[in-house]
């Protein structure tokens, strides 16, 4: 058997003239079946063996995800707790600045207390800062002026502030001791904010 | 001809296979390509992750370090003592350093929340404004308890010393990931230093201007009969409970039956200590000499401590 592949135009039967049809048959099976078999191998592995690495790499990134999703759920809950939590030496701080030369405080109560109408189950505990004090005029601004502009600066200074909604006054009454003139005693109150 | 065509057919048949050959080659290479992409992909995103879960790792510790999780795991100590014990320990050296009165501090209660805990303590401080500040910011700022229901009152006895009455609470996490956290980390020194930042008041808000100061001095009497031993004794913290009674004097815990700069500890109260030497009875109060007891009082206390 003999094979001469020549596909110049001058030559073109040339290849064909000393070979006889059935050996060529044969001879061209066996090369298409050796070039298909081993390319569908080839394809077989590309397809098998690189997802398998896919399917390794994938667990271990599942594994770093799930961990990142502890890692985020234990964050939130402290993050949760530090949101919860109330600087008291800022807000001291904070609150000897704020309050003007003719007031001074006698009480101050930060507790919880049960609040909202209806059954038990409507019932919440609400955390309020109940702040008392009393006012003596000293100058030309009205007793009742003087509270008004203490809680006002007590609103406007952000570290005291922090966690609470606005202050709102609760009670003011005469004062009157002896020795120190007339005067108003007050108390106000500041609730918790609720998504603190 | 015939022959011709026959062999045409075969040439035919093998470049038909050739082709499936050649189809598949491709098939593979665009697979491959298309795997080494979907890799290369992967291997970011896992890169990322890992990393992202390493910054937040990092923002975790500190964010606990803040907030000073698994209190007691910082002192090695703390695991052998009682934590009440500990804790007042703890709390009567800083009332000392910042000239605090500890009135009173109780046990800790322990409240469980899912996987974490809150270990609670009360207690209550009677000092001046600027001084209840800086208490305040020990714990806070360098121990990291935090501070709650809070109550300050302007004080019966000095307008300048105030009385406050606070819970204090630890926290202390279930998870593996911060509870071996802090172990390693030794507990702050709560001795002063330079570096230490003070915090100064503008004002004491609480201060009444026209109230006169008033301080309680002990009179001719007392300080004629006290002189031998005032200098001996400072009794500045009581832990009063069901459980235990442990007072602080001279920065030394004592129980009942202890002796201390040569005199027996006899007696725990919730404001007092009695101590006995030479069959004399004293009373130590806090913040306070020991006054020797009249005759009566005297044996009213002997009758205490004998029951």
């Amino acid at each position: 058997m003999e094979f001469e592949i020549n596909f110049l135009p001058q030559n073109r039967n040339r290849w064909l003239r000393n070979v006889k049809g059935k050996e060529l048959l044969i001879a061209g099976l066996v090369l298409g079946f050796i070039i298909t078999v081993s390319f569908i191998g080839f394809y077989s592995k590309g397809i098998i063996k690189k997802p398998q690495k896919l399917v390794v790499l994938g667990q271990d990134f599942l594994k770093v995800t799930q961990e990142k999703g502890k890692v985020s759920v234990t964050a939130a809950l402290l993050s949760k707790l530090k949101k919860e939590r109330l600087n008291w030496t800022e807000k001291m701080v904070s609150l000897s600045d704020a309050t003007p030369s003719q007031i001074f405080l006698t009480s101050l109560e930060y507790s919880k207390e049960k609040t909202g109408a209806g059954g038990r189950s409507n019932k919440k505990n609400r955390e309020k800062l109940v702040i008392k004090g009393v006012v003596i005029p000293l100058g030309e601004e009205s007793p009742s002026s003087s509270i008004q502009s203490f809680m006002q600066n007590l609103k406007n200074n952000a570290p005291f502030m922090t966690g609470f909604e606005a202050p709102v006054l609760i009670s003011v009454n005469n004062y009157q001791k002896e020795g120190q003139g007339e005067g108003l005693e007050f108390e106000f109150q500041l609730l918790r904010k609720q998504d603190a | 001809m015939h022959n011709i065509n026959r062999k045409n057919l075969i040439a035919g048949v093998v470049i038909i296979f050739i082709g499936i050959g050649l189809f598949f080659s491709l098939k593979f290479y665009q697979t491959h390509k298309k795997n080494q992409r979907a890799l290369i992909q992967e291997k970011l995103n896992y890169e990322s992750a890992v990393t992202a879960l390493a910054k937040e790792k990092k923002d975790l510790n500190t964010l606990a370090g803040g907030l000073g999780i698994n209190y007691f795991s910082r002192f090695p100590e703390a695991s052998q003592m009682d934590l009440s014990f500990f804790m007042f320990n703890r709390i009567s050296a800083i009332a000392n350093k910042w000239k605090v009165n500890l009135v009173s501090f109780s046990p800790a209660e322990k409240e469980i929340k899912g996987n974490y805990s809150l270990i609670l303590f009360s207690g209550a401080i009677s000092a001046s404004f600027s001084d209840m500040v800086n208490f305040f910011q020990e714990l806070e700022d360098k121990e990291k308890i935090s501070i709650d229901n809070l109550k300050i009152n302007t004080s019966s006895q000095a307008a300048s010393t105030h009385q406050a009455e606070f819970d204090l609470v630890c926290l202390e996490f279930n998870d593996p990931m911060l509870k071996g956290r802090e172990e390693k980390e030794k507990g702050s020194d709560i001795s002063p230093s330079n570096k230490e930042k003070i915090k100064i008041v503008k004002r004491d808000p609480f201060l009444n201007p026209f109230e006169k100061t008033r301080v309680a001095r002990p009179t001719e009497k007392d300080r004629a009969v006290t002189v031998d031993v005032a200098s001996e004794f400072s009794l500045t913290g009581i832990n009063y409970s069901a459980r235990s009674r442990v007072a602080i004097i001279n920065h030394t815990m004592a129980r009942e039956g202890d002796v201390i700069g040569g005199k027996r500890v006899v007696a725990i109260k919730e404001d007092r200590v009695i101590l006995k030497a030479n069959g004399q009875l004293y009373t130590l109060r806090l913040k306070e000499t020991p006054r020797p007891q009249t005759k009566e009082q005297k044996s009213l206390k002997t009758e205490e401590v004998a029951q």
